[in-house]
């Protein structure tokens, strides 16, 4: 008989923990960078307020020059907060632009009546920076409340992405690319000798890596929450479940990316050409809204994007299970529907 | 009381992967306690056809047992736990330890601690307990790859190409492993490069091209009957005289090289013919300037066979890689 006893799924398990534990480059790779990314990109809004941006005061003559730098010296100038203005020759604008040096540049704005704005209007921070200057320099009158509620952080907007993306990436390198070594290595067929029952050795690699993602979203969490005050405001049992799910969706991509190939580099562009597109259309780093209709339609039922939209309703959004419910099934059932898949056309050797 | 069943039995086995038939209408038998080396070049058909003993590829044809039972029969999976399997080159889970690797292949058979800490003495690891599997010398590696083979005491040994790339003491403490095991009682298949490692650990051996095994038996009796016999090959400063040759014991062929000067023998036992010959071309006042004897080797015996060279022939990629 296969042996699918508890004995055997523990020690697979345990074999799992090693390898996560005992590779300095996947503890990086888990732990540190996502820690990083959010420490770094948190740093974007998750501590500002009101706009930041490099802006050009422009001139077109040695006169215009001399007028710049002295407004530059001026209270206007000096009162507008997160501004960091420089002169820069009219001539010069189109490669300043081109190379972010800044984001827009103004002609003249010390006289409201010849005052000109150049800048690239497809450039949403851009036109953001244009709006907020325009109002600042003629001295409009307030018409905006302040309105901070939780979740509305850039840093609150990343972090569920963040979560979804170690979701996949621990599944598909951690378990993908580990069946592709395996088989390689001729570990799998060496095992499949056995009486190991492979049945066995697919739960214990799911639920091993269960533990290790437990483990990265503790450590992830706990940290946005010290440094940002990042709080779930929904149901953590329902966050929990959706978590679950998302495992599962992204095993069972793992097990049916990693179902054939026995050579490191096909493996490597095979994980690639999936994780890739996940991390651009996944809506982790910037919104669907960025997409035309036609598409943000059918990039919303892409795993890491159902995964990321329901952990945004429910981490930031206040959600329950009655939010998580579509998303978790739809996350099941590819799981689901792959893992048979990768099982069907599996390769032990 | 009646024969025990073989260790394996198999007739008529036939496997094809589309066009390529890598093994065709073979049978084997080897008795329980009994040891066999299998040689054959790259795509003989020796890795199917011991992923079929193993149960991990059905014959298209044929049938095998394994101590009397069948693969297809229902329950025969436990046939897994009789069976120590050591493959060629196997890369242990590198971040594992010595003793961690064979706890996880226990706990496969069912096994606990007590039986990994057991063979790690075993296999002389003892000292290795706690260290990466990455860490241990090739040896030591490949010593370790075999006590998993040990781990459930197997009644059935497969071991292929157990000790390539290995240094020769290396070599030698996998070989002085595998004895004890045979001594146990322990049926073995080898497959093998090596012709001492096949002369060394089993009394007979098989060989076997494109898929069926040419010939089989104790080495000795193969080369005798096989190989064409053992060579010698003499220059002389004149022709020798015509009947040097005529009382030579075992004379097999005769070749004449450069005018008959030089001549080339294949004679059945160089033992016996080395002594007569030198005694015969001194009674002739024929003058040696050179001789060269060569005992015949599982080579020629595959060439004789075959006419191929074994290290060089290569039949199309046996099998395609299927699970």
């Amino acid at each position: 008989m296969r042996s699918s006893a508890p004995g055997t799924v523990a020690q697979l398990m345990l074999w799992t923990l090693r390898d996560f534990l005992r590779e300095p480059a996947t503890l990086f790779w888990t732990i540190g960078f996502p820690v990083l990314m959010t420490l770094t990109l948190g740093q974007i809004s998750g501590h500002s307020h009101g706009l930041r941006a490099n802006v050009a005061v422009l001139y077109a003559s040695p006169a215009e020059q001399a007028q710049a730098q002295a407004w530059l010296k001026g209270p206007a100038a000096a009162g507008a907060e997160g501004i960091q203005w420089k002169a820069v020759a009219e001539a010069d604008l189109p490669r300043a632009l081109a190379t972010g040096e800044v984001r827009l540049g103004v002609l003249r704005p010390w006289d409201p009546p010849h005052r000109s704005w150049r800048f690239d209007p497809a450039n949403q921070s851009a036109l953001l920076a244009y709006h907020t200057l325009r109002d600042l320099l003629d001295r409009r009158p307030a018409d905006t409340e302040p309105l901070t509620v939780p979740g509305s952080r850039y840093v609150d907007f990343l972090l569920p992405g963040l979560l979804a993306l170690g979701l996949v990436n621990s599944c598909l390198w951690g378990i993908g690319w580990n069946l592709i070594e395996m088989r390689e290595k001729r570990l799998l067929r060496l095992m499949l000798a056995t009486p190991m029952s492979p049945g066995a050795f697919f739960g214990a690699q799911f639920a091993g890596r269960l533990l290790t993602a437990l483990f990265e979203i503790t450590v992830l969490l706990a940290f946005s929450r010290w440094l940002f005050g990042v709080r779930v405001l929904g149901s953590t049992s329902a966050l929990a479940a959706l978590w679950f799910s998302g495992m599962a969706a992204f095993f069972g991509l793992a097990v049916l990316v990693g179902c054939r190939t026995d050579r490191a580099s096909v493996g490597q562009g095979l994980i690639n050409a999936v994780t890739i597109p996940m991390f651009v259309i996944s809506g982790v780093f910037f919104g669907l809204d960025n997409f035309p209709p036609s598409l943000q339609a059918a990039f919303r039922w892409f795993p890491p994007t159902l995964l990321v939209d329901a952990t945004r309703t429910v981490m930031s959004g206040g959600g329950g299970w009655a939010d998580v419910a579509v998303p978790m099934g739809a996350l099941l059932g590819m799981g689901t529907a792959c893992y048979l898949l990768g099982r069907r056309f599996f390769r032990f050797y | 009381m009646p024969d025990p069943a073989p260790a394996v039995e198999a007739q008529g086995l036939v496997k094809r992967f589309k066009a390529l038939t890598a093994v065709d209408r073979l049978d084997l038998r080897l008795g329980q306690g009994e040891a066999l080396a299998l040689l054959g070049p790259n795509g003989a058909g020796k890795t199917t056809l011991v992923e079929m003993l193993e149960g991990l590829q059905a014959p298209d044809e044929g049938s095998i047992r394994l101590f009397g039972r069948s693969w297809d029969e229902p329950g025969s999976k436990t046939l897994r736990s009789g069976l120590g399997i050591c493959l060629q080159d196997t890369r242990l889970p590198e971040k594992l330890t010595a003793l961690e690797v064979l706890r996880l292949f226990a706990a496969f058979h069912g096994l606990g601690e007590d039986r990994a800490r057991e063979v790690l003495g075993q296999v002389g690891l003892d000292e290795k307990a706690g260290t990466w599997t990455q860490k241990l010398s090739g040896g030591q590696r490949q010593r370790l790859a075999l006590g998993i083979a040990m781990l459930p005491r197997p009644r059935l040994l497969l071991l292929d190409e157990p000790t390539t790339g290995l240094d020769p003491a290396a070599r030698r403490e996998v070989w002085a492993l595998v004895e004890a095991l045979k001594r146990e009682g322990c049926a073995l298949l080898l497959t093998t490069h090596y012709m001492e490692e096949a002369e060394a650990l089993c009394p007979e051996v098989a060989l076997m091209h494109r898929g069926r095994l040419l010939a089989r038996g104790p080495v000795p009796a193969l080369l005798a009957e096989h190989a064409g016999g053992d060579r010698l090959d003499a220059s002389f400063v004149e022709e020798p005289p015509a009947g040097l040759l005529d009382a030579l014991p075992g004379l097999l062929k005769r070749d004449a090289l450069e005018g008959g000067r030089s001549i080339s023998l294949r004679v059945r036992d160089l033992g016996a013919a080395l002594p007569a010959f030198v005694q015969s071309a001194a009674a002739a006042g024929a003058r040696i300037t050179s001789l060269s004897t060569r005992r015949a080797t599982l080579d020629d015996l595959f060439m004789n066979l075959t006419g191929e060279a074994l290290a060089a022939a290569e039949a199309p990629e046996a099998a395609p890689k299927e699970a």
